[in-house]
């Protein structure tokens, strides 16, 4: 079992060296099937872990392997070791099962690119380093999985290379994930000083003595470690690279956000819920920042043009809900709502992929229109990932947010107000979905449309449309893998990690259901009102409120807030240090020293005319003041 | 004796060279290349037959120089100083293939200078002797001093006088220091305890000849115009070895001669090299030129390593020497980088270059791979190095760390600008259409280095695991 583990893990890692050492020497399309091969390996290899795990006994599911030390310092020592336990299992799957799907679909999105092989080498980068980000068996290799994340993710956006916004969007991506982390860095810093160590057997099981409860000790680790979860996740307030990074072709959307990337953070959550535990006033901020970021995503979602801009807010609201879920403790219902959106995100974004295939690499959705019958099936799909994601039943985002919800809505004061939070995304979350489905697909075809439109014979290659089938039965059937009060599969199987808390029961249960549902029905109301066919209303109301409308399309601002406040400042100080300080004080002053020395040795050097007279005279001179010294001393 | 041979090889290499002008440039770099390998094959045989469990010096001689003031030819290797010579025989190899495959006017002396230095920086490391330390100190400067000065860009005469003034009188301190400390204890010998002190004034001589060497800031003055103005291959040694030198000096003479002044003078020593990361950084990020960005990250990352040491615990002291590896290695592959992005733009000038990427995989590919490595991407030995030194200095006191944290970022962004402004974007107007991807010997030299780095990012405790206490 270890073996295969392993082998999940370094499968994609063979891959990308393959790909980089063959260079033109392999096809492109070789390049692409050996990508996503070496991810269905990986694939297959965690479901062998998988049933394995499942044949045991409850509490018998964890084993640590490790294969060589990778780090050493003194008494610390850090071994390359991965943990096998349902936890992590359950990233595996996840990950590489996805990833599978989005590899083999970027296969045909990426047919006929010039760099193909390179792209599908950052793809099998990616799907290594989420592995070894969620297999890990210490804090250290998780920081560096996270942190290789991270860079797959800034070659990815910017593999479009030739385009500014492309090049500024990935340095974006990086830096911000730089500050998350940094401040994981520093927990673990703290971590190694209480505890001495970095395995997360010690830690969990020294922290409670070591770190003591809601010291504040307990309460920088955990934020150190939140900082790093909010940055990785893209949730308030370190978001604001998530937008730009739909730079990106269009699989690479997929691939971070639904599968895998931005999950992270909720995956981090989970991991380390002992020591969020011991610090609770933090694990609440995690689900506060979770529903303020679900709101504000949800808001600056309905007035984005470009259609993979909306799903990208979609995502971080989303995964707002994720970490409403985990702070609350509910680590069951936050990673079931991973994974059915890691299915109907996939989804969306894939479909949204075959529209702008179709539509000659547009995006604006003002210019689509009608597509519905055009592109029937991709268009199905798209409305199954619209009706799951809206959390309409039985499609699968509809038992997950549910499960959240009701969690929520038995978590006290704090649950309630979260829980009210979350009711008003539901309806956010399904009239931006809808607005989509309307503009695109509904009424006329549009001129654009009419066009540009090119189809083959099933509306995107074969290798593209497959997944999508694959991922829409997902989608839709996703969810009955937990049903409230009938069976709590996610839940049963995490225990024995992360025990979760108690959902809501009885009545409680059935008025929190029916809030949500009626939220999201409201919402496509709306959206039908608003949107079924081009007109007039959503102009009006546009008119009557400029500066919401306004600041809504400046994302609330962030971006401005975060240059006047960090970049502009020390790009200024970097400039005024190098005019002001470096140039004259260091350079030229401690330089001038060495010019004047310079300087000197040449004057001196000038003395040596080789005029004989000159130096006689110069003798007899210096006889002179010899003299004039005897005598005055003497 | 094998210590002996690491320093003599490539001296006698040298001094072949110099009297035979009338060998061609291709003999000549020929030569001087399969000294330079040899050197490597033989620092390899020594390092398997190494024991890295001993706490003495190793594999050393010991012949009396002059007996009355107790000075003798004492050399030997500890095992952190193993790997730094390692460091000098990869990173000389290097410069020498790619100073002997662009073609240096006078290739003979050219290259006879680099293998004099490779000889002196050996026997830096390995002297056992502080007259004999501060002899190949000295002899460090002299093919230094000519190979700036005679083989330079432009403005090589300002570089080369600014140079060799400050590091002059850093040197002429350390050798006050050394002279009083060896009359002191009666002996030169580096091993005996009796060359413990605790006179703040000897460790200050021998802190200044170092902090000028490495730099620490603001002792960096020289810096930028040497780098910019060296052949990039000089410029590579120089950075990505001699600086190492003075971190050596500190790690093996300053801080455990006189650990009394040492631990006086943390904090300040910790504050100029908190300064010095976070300036270097920021100056990094502004600089207009390819040398420039290198230049200053470089300063930053010797500020972190001397963070590292005068942090004085097993974390700050790991990382330092795991750092001082890395940082030679990436800093020697940038400067060569930057030397072939210079033949082919003839210029350095960020404005002017970009686009690199398309057509040219293969220097796309080095740059980023080494790029990312020195920004310390999480998981490269970069990070693992920076890692222990960060929590070394947490130890000391929270602040140094945030401060170092800060840096993390900072590194990312002047990075990343880096390879953007090189390869990304719109085609620079200094890139001629027709300029090629990396030819196959600049491959063969850089490509090295890297793979060393990827190595080390996999299994950073091949070097971390092999540092006895001899340094804690």
């Amino acid at each position: 079992m270890e073996a295969l583990a392993w082998t999940a893990l370094f499968s994609p890692a063979v891959a990308v060296v393959a790909i980089a050492l063959a260079g033109d020497r392999i096809g492109r399309f070789a390049a692409g099937v050996l990508a996503a091969a070496s991810t269905g390996v990986s694939f297959l290899c965690s479901l062998v872990v998988f049933f394995t795990l499942l044949g045991r006994e409850h509490d018998d599911r964890s084993e640590l392997s490790t294969l060589w030390t990778w780090l050493s310092a003194g008494d610390l020592e850090i071994g390359a070791e991965i943990l096998i336990d349902p936890l992590s299992v359950f990233m595996m799957l996840v990950v590489s099962g996805v990833g599978f799907l989005i590899l083999s679909y970027a296969v045909g999105y990426m047919h006929g690119d010039v760099e193909e092989r390179r792209y599908h080498a950052y793809k099998a980068l990616f799907v290594f380093s989420m592995l070894l980000l969620v297999q890990s068996g210490n804090l250290l290799l998780l920081l560096a999985g996270w942190g290789m994340v991270g860079l797959s993710s800034y070659l990815l956006i910017n593999f479009w290379h030739a385009r500014r916004e492309a090049v500024a969007a990935g340095k974006k991506a990086f830096v911000m994930n730089a500050i998350g982390d940094a401040t994981f860095a520093l927990a673990l810093f703290l971590v190694i000083q209480r505890v001495g160590a970095l395995d997360f057997e010690t830690v969990f099981a020294d922290a409670p003595e070591a770190l003591g409860e809601g010291s504040t000790v307990a309460v920088l680790v955990a934020l150190g470690l939140l900082g790093g979860a909010v940055a990785k996740s893209a949730q308030v307030p370190l978001h604001t690279w998530l937008p730009d990074a739909m730079e990106g072709p269009t699989p690479v959307s997929a691939l971070i956000h639904a599968a895998t990337m931005v999950t992270a953070g909720v995956y981090l959550i989970a991991r380390t819920s002992p020591l969020f535990e011991l610090a609770v006033d933090v694990q609440e901020l995690a689900g506060i920042l979770g529903a303020v970021t679900l709101l504000v995503a949800g808001l600056v979602a309905l007035v984005q043009t470009d259609i993979k801009r909306v799903i990208a807010y979609s995502t971080m609201s989303q995964i707002g809900y994720m970490f409403v879920g985990v702070g609350l403790g509910a680590y069951g219902a936050g990673l079931f709502h991973l994974m059915t959106h890691a299915f109907f995100k996939a989804l969306l974004f894939m479909a949204a992929g075959v529209v702008i295939h179709a539509l000659a690499d547009e995006q604006d959705i003002r210019r689509m229109g009608g597509l519905a019958r055009e592109l029937p099936w991709t268009f199905r799909a798209f409305l199954v990932g619209s009706l799951a994601l809206a959390a309409i039943p039985p499609f699968a985002g509809f038992f997950s947010k549910d499960a959240i919800l009701s969690s929520a809505a038995n978590a006290g004061t704090l649950g309630w107000i979260l829980w009210a939070a979350g009711i008003a995304g539901a309806f956010l979350t399904a009239l931006y979905t809808f607005r989509l489905v309307f503009v695109v697909f509904f009424g006329e075809v549009s001129p654009f449309a009419r066009e540009h439109l090119h189809r083959e014979r099933f509306e995107g290659p074969l290798a593209m449309m497959w997944p999508v089938a694959v991922l829409a039965v997902l989608s839709a059937v996703g969810g009955l893998l937990q049903i409230p009060g009938v069976w709590h599969a996610v839940d049963t199987w995490l225990e024995p990690v992360a025990e979760s808390a108690e959902e809501a029961t009885g009545i409680t249960a059935a008025f929190s259901i029916l809030a949500s549902l009626a939220a999201a029905l409201g919402g496509i109301a709306v959206a039908w009102a608003l949107y079924r066919r081009p007109g007039e209303r959503p102009a009006a109301i546009r008119r009557r409120y400029p500066w919401a409308a306004r600041t809504l399309e400046h994302k609330l601002y962030f971006d401005e807030a975060y240059d006047a406040a960090f970049y502009a400042p020390s790009s200024r100080l970097a400039l005024w240090l190098g005019r002001r300080i470096e140039e004259p004080l260091v350079l030229r002053s401690l330089g001038g020293l060495a010019t004047g020395v310079r300087d000197v040795s040449d004057r001196v050097a000038a003395t040596q005319t080789g005029g004989v007279r000159a130096y006689v005279l110069a003798l007899a001179m210096g006889l002179a003041v010899l003299a004039v010294v005897f005598l005055l001393v003497a | 004796m094998e210590t002996t041979v690491l320093i003599l090889l490539p001296i006698a290499g040298a001094v072949a060279l110099w009297f035979a002008p009338w060998l061609t440039p291709r003999a000549a770099g020929g030569f001087a290349l399969l000294v330079a390998l040899a050197e490597l094959a033989f620092w390899i045989g020594t390092a398997l037959n190494f024991d890295f469990g001993a706490a003495e010096p190793q594999a050393g001689a010991d012949r009396v120089w002059f007996a009355d003031l107790d000075v003798a030819y004492r050399v030997g290797l500890h095992d952190y100083t193993l790997w730094l010579v390692g460091l000098t025989a990869v990173g000389t190899a290097a410069a020498v293939g790619y100073g002997f495959w662009v073609g240096r006017e006078r290739a003979g002396v050219y290259l006879s200078l680099l293998l004099f230095l490779e000889g002196a920086t050996v026997g830096v490391f390995a002297a056992q002797d502080l007259v004999l330390f501060y002899v190949f100190w000295e002899a460090m400067l002299i093919p230094l001093y000519v190979l700036i000065g005679v083989w330079g860009g432009p403005g090589r005469l300002g570089a080369t006088v600014k140079f060799v003034v400050y590091t002059m009188a850093g040197s002429l301190l350390m050798l006050v220091a050394i002279i009083a400390a060896g009359l002191q204890a009666g002996t030169f010998d580096m091993t005996s305890a009796a060359g413990r002190g605790s006179s703040t004034w000897i460790f200050l001589g021998f802190a200044a000849a170092f902090a000028v060497k490495a730099p620490l800031f603001p002792f960096h003055g020289w810096l930028p115009d040497a780098y910019r103005e060296s052949p990039p291959e000089v410029a590579a040694v120089l950075s990505g070895v001699i600086s190492k030198t003075a971190a050596y000096g500190f790690l093996a003479i300053a801080i455990p001669f006189y650990p009394g002044p040492a631990e006086d003078w943390r904090v300040p020593a910790l504050v100029l090299a908190s300064i010095g990361l976070v300036y270097g950084s920021l100056l990094a990020f502004r600089a207009p030129d390819v040398r420039g960005v290198v230049a200053y990250s470089s300063l930053a990352q010797m500020n972190l390593i001397l963070i590292g040491l005068f942090a004085a615990n097993a974390s700050g002291y790991t990382g330092a020497l795991l750092q001082m590896v890395n940082h030679g290695l990436i800093s020697a592959a940038l400067f060569l980088l930057a030397g072939a992005i210079e033949r082919r733009a003839s210029t350095g000038q960020l404005v002017l270059l970009g686009g690199l990427a398309r057509g040219r995989p293969v220097l796309a590919t080095i740059l980023i791979t080494t790029g990312v490595i020195a920004l310390a991407v999480p998981g490269s030995s970069a990070f693992a190095a920076e890692f222990l030194v960060l929590n070394g200095a947490f130890a000391v006191g929270w602040g140094w760390a945030v401060v170092g944290a800060i840096a993390i970022v900072l590194a990312a962004m002047y990075m990343l600008r880096l390879v953007s402004a090189v390869l990304h974007e719109n085609v620079g107007s200094a890139v001629p259409a027709e300029a090629l991807d990396l030819r196959p010997a600049e491959v063969g030299v850089i490509a090295p280095l890297v793979v060393v780095l990827l190595a080390l990012s996999f299994w950073p405790a091949a070097i971390t695991d092999r540092l006895s206490g001899a340094l804690f």
